[in-house]
């Protein structure tokens, strides 16, 4: 009897499971609001740095800006993912996901499509107020928020890999960072060259073509690759 | 430009690095087996011990 | 049941002798055994071919028309450029089968495949930029091959530094192994988008190596490429060979294997 009735249960409900994890983890995030401020700060506080070291020239701030932008927020994506599975890891929350019945991989992709609404979509709303200060041309700061609205949630899918094969490490953040920035290569050179075309007038439909194809081929594969290395973590 | 030196210290590296990684496992294979024989010396003299 | 098979059974198992040698392999001390037996061999065909190739390629090939003499690099940096992305692939490759067959032999030459892999790809670097200071007039340029090469070092630090930072060698080389995997998919990727990037800013775009290349150069390139080969399968297994001795010092038979050997087996 028992035997028959979870595995219909459970097919009905891998939609509610993934919802539930959802509200659960932004529930969360949302009792700690200080907490949700600081990729943010750290994001704002970088790229300020930046005008100070090399000079307010405009023309100047204005040719580096998509690429100060974009490795800023790179940056913050990897200081936030590395508290991801932290505490579930250390209090055994993800040993009760794998027991739960429901598929691993649909439960990370629930944490970080949790994650990036936290961590990721305030990055992408501040840049309009980054672009004005790097003097980044008006016409281009529309595809500024798109590259990053495409190419953030990348991040943290690819991110989530690195993650799942450092939680139970101690100082995993410093090698979260060397394993994740290579992977993250193309994404960079992807969208900086999209506002970068923007600014010159040139057509960049083609790299925003490219980042959401990137954006489809993570969504499908870096779950399971997280929930693997997650596997393996626990093991 | 004369290029020798280029040519030389591109092999002199290359000559280091190989070297360096062939012979690298070799040294800690000594240590290993010094560490099988330790190892298995405090397990006979344990074992004497007992007995 | 028909006692013809019953006896077949009793039998020692008739299997393929593919399968047989793979189960073997995954048996420590006879892949120590085994591969000791011809890891010497791998060396001299090594040496042999190094001196040979680079008698050829120093020594006998004439100096390039364009280039002059400074496009001899190409024997030691086309080789290494060629096996650090060979080695990357096999690496994954090995890590594959270690993570569905758990196969603890795979999982040890996976890992040990990563520190020679970075080996090549750090003399790439090394001679690519060598080569870059009398043609190109700087040590470095963000050239697509220096830089692709650059990242992919930085892929081999990955799996290397996730290896060490974990304390359990089997676990380890798991999650390594699914590191090196990310990567590999990765790679491709990498590689183009860097190649696209670099003609997007116009960089120097100098090719090392010509178009057409005259036989004379081309076979000292060839057999020096097919030496590295050599190398990396005589380097991987002397050290897949010291892993084992590591992880199973307690077992006895590591034990046996260095006490029946003679000291100038040993080393």
């Amino acid at each position: 009897m028992l035997t028959e009735q979870p595995s219909e249960n459970i097919g009905g409900s891998m939609a509610a499971a993934f919802l539930a994890l959802l509200r659960r983890d932004l529930l969360l995030a949302f009792r700690r609001r200080t907490e949700l401020l600081f990729p943010v700060a750290f994001l704002l506080v970088v790229v300020s740095l930046f005008p100070l070291g090399i000079g307010p020239n405009p023309a100047l701030l204005a040719r580096i800006a998509p690429g100060v932008i974009w490795i800023a927020a790179l940056l913050a994506t990897v200081i936030a993912l590395d508290g991801l599975f932290r505490s579930d890891f250390d209090d055994g929350t993800l040993e009760q996901f794998i027991l739960s019945g429901h598929p691993l991989t649909l439960l990370v992709l629930a944490k970080i499509v949790a994650h990036w609404l936290v961590a990721g979509l305030p990055l992408v709303l501040l840049s309009p107020l980054l672009a004005i200060w790097m003097n980044l041309p008006m016409e281009s700061l529309g595809v500024m928020v798109l590259t990053l609205m495409l190419g953030t949630p990348i991040l943290s899918l690819i991110g989530s890999i690195g993650v799942g094969l450092t939680v139970g490490l101690k100082r995993g953040g410093q090698l979260l960072s060397l394993l994740v920035f290579p992977l993250y290569v193309p994404i960079l050179i992807v969208a900086t060259a999209a506002v970068m075309a923007a600014s010159d007038g040139l057509p960049y439909g083609a790299f925003l073509g490219l980042l959401t194809a990137g954006l489809v081929i993570s969504v499908t594969l870096a779950p399971f690759a997280a929930a693997a290395a997650l596997k393996i973590s626990l093991s | 430009m004369n290029h020798a030196p280029f040519i030389w210290a591109s092999y002199a590296i290359s000559t280091l690095v190989l070297l360096w990684s062939a012979v690298a496992p070799l040294i800690s294979k000594k240590a290993a087996i010094k560490n099988i024989r330790t190892f298995n010396l405090a397990k006979e003299q344990s074992r004497d011990a007992d007995s | 049941m028909n006692p013809d098979t019953r006896k077949m059974k009793t039998d020692r198992p008739r299997k393929n002798p593919l399968v047989m040698f793979i189960h073997k392999l995954g048996s420590p001390p006879w892949f120590y055994g085994f591969t000791g037996k011809f890891v010497p061999w791998l060396w001299a065909v090594f040496t042999v071919l190094t001196v040979w190739g680079l008698y050829l390629g120093l020594i006998k090939a004439p100096p390039d028309y364009l280039q002059g003499e400074i496009y001899r690099i190409m024997y030691i940096h086309v080789p290494a450029a060629w096996m650090s992305m060979m080695i990357y692939v096999l690496m994954a490759g090995m890590g594959f089968i270690a993570l569905i067959w758990r196969i603890r032999t795979m999982e040890i030459m996976a890992m040990n495949s990563a520190p020679i892999g970075a080996a090549f790809t750090l003399i790439a670097l090394a001679t690519g930029s060598l080569w870059g200071r009398p043609t190109w007039g700087t040590y470095w340029v963000w050239d697509a091959r220096l830089t692709s090469e650059l990242v992919l070092l930085f892929l081999y630090l990955g799996v290397i530094g996730l290896f060490k930072a974990m304390d359990e060698p089997r676990k380890a080389a798991r999650a390594a192994s699914l590191l090196a995997l990310v990567g590999l998919v990765n790679l491709p990727i990498i590689h183009f988008s860097v190649k696209w990037w670099n003609t997007l800013h116009q960089g120097s775009s100098i090719s090392l190596t010509g178009s057409k290349i005259d036989p004379s150069m081309l076979w000292p390139l060839l057999i020096m490429a097919v030496a590295m080969k050599f190398y990396y399968a005589a380097n991987l297994i002397t050290r897949s060979r010291v892993t084992l001795l590591q992880q199973d010092l307690r077992k006895s038979w590591t034990r046996d294997v260095i006490e029946d050997a003679t000291p100038e087996r040993i080393l």
